[in-house]
């Protein structure tokens, strides 16, 4: 029996959606379900598989199986909110809400109404942009820090003017204060990189830190954040990243933003 | 210029950002069917453990989700089997010889 996978809900759009695409199952062809004022893009799926142990095994385990769906599950939501100069305001919806049939659907969305409209306000006219900082050089980071940092220096004086046997000793307590240090500034510049776009932002998001693993970088993340911007403020957050970028590569650091993004970070309810 | 790092979502999506956003975000609403994706830090734990399994994925930068996991465990697989059978057989001749003797 065929049940509906349901991606995402945005307001009416009578007639479009970009592009004809497969749905998650690579098979049931993405389709547009309009209820009252909204609509909800959705898929048909074969309930039995979707239902099965196997299935929800593999989305415990099986990484390629995961990644497979996730992809087709975001490519679905990115199209139907459409590019370039057309975006519609949608509400994306975690991977793997599936629906019986269309009644069962529509029951929900009628309870859920209010609530998605809510949503649906809430976001309008706003963008979701992201951003994402990488610590390039370590050492250059490290060699600025020491340079400057005033608690590090007063000690290295200190130190200078001890005799030798007592210095030794000084200097293991120095490594310390210096690993103690880095941390702090390296907080210090991914709070004020945070705060900077911040301004920009209506809302704001701090997002679990990736691993390398997961990001196939070499450079750690050391912040990943996501923001709420109204669309007439998005050339200022752009400058405003372009800037900090400048400004952090002196240090070593690199930052990376992206967007317009579906609104995943804002939309819960 | 070289240090601009924008991209736009709709064309530069990397694995991190899909998965982040998909298995983390989005809004749970009351499907009759949740299929429940391990969340991002099992995920991670997941790929470390891969990496870590394949020695030229170590080298950080090789994207896992390009090496299937049951490609890159097959051959290892097929090497025990040869090894198996001719263990077998030097087995089998072995025991032959005995029973000549």
């Amino acid at each position: 029996m065929g049940g509906l996978y349901l991606y995402c809900l945005r307001e009416s759009a009578p007639g479009y959606l970009a592009a004809s695409i497969k749905g998650i199952d690579g098979n049931g062809e993405v389709f547009v379900l309009p209820f009252r004022d909204l609509e909800a893009i959705v898929s048909e799926v074969a309930l039995e598989a979707f239902a099965s142990e196997e299935i929800q095994r593999k989305a415990q385990e099986d990484l390629n199986w995961i990644k497979e769906k996730a992809v087709a599950h975001a490519r679905v939501v990115q199209e139907a909110m459409g590019r370039d100069h057309i975006l519609l305001d949608l509400i994306p919806m975690k991977f793997g809400t599936i629906f019986k049939d269309r009644t069962r659907l529509e029951e929900v969305l009628e309870k859920d109404y209010l609530r998605i409209r809510e949503v649906l306000e809430r976001i309008r006219g706003k963008q979701e942009w992201t951003v994402k900082v990488y610590l390039k050089e370590r050492r250059k980071f490290e060699q600025v820090i020491k340079e400057k940092n005033e608690t590090i220096k007063e000690r290295e004086r200190e130190i200078a003017d001890l005799p030798e046997g007592m210095a030794f000793f000084m200097e293991e307590e120095l490594k310390e204060v210096i690993s103690e240090e880095i941390y702090k500034e390296l907080n210090n510049i991914i709070e004020g990189l945070f705060e900077d776009l911040k301004k920009q932002a209506i809302a704001s998001v701090k997002n679990k830190i990736l691993g390398k693993e997961l990001t196939g970088r070499q450079e750690p993340m050391v912040l990943n954040v996501a923001y709420l911007i109204q669309e007439e403020k998005i050339k200022d957050f752009n400058k405003e990243a372009q800037r900090l970028n400048q400004e952090i590569q002196a240090n070593g650091f690199y930052l990376e933003y992206s967007g317009p993004w579906p609104a995943y970070n804002f939309t819960t309810y | 210029m070289t240090t601009q790092k924008m991209m736009h979502a709709t064309e530069a999506t990397n694995l991190a950002d899909i998965l982040e956003r998909v298995l983390d975000k989005g809004i749970v609403i009351a499907g009759d069917i949740k299929i429940q994706i391990a969340d991002i830090d099992l995920l991670t734990i997941k790929i470390r453990l891969l990496v870590a399994s394949v020695d030229k994925a170590m080298e950080m930068g090789i994207n896992w989700w390009q090496s299937d996991s049951y490609l890159t465990s097959k051959p290892k697989e097929a090497e025990l089997e040869l090894e198996n059978k001719m263990l077998k057989e030097r087995l089998d001749r072995l025991e032959t010889r005995i029973k000549a003797e």
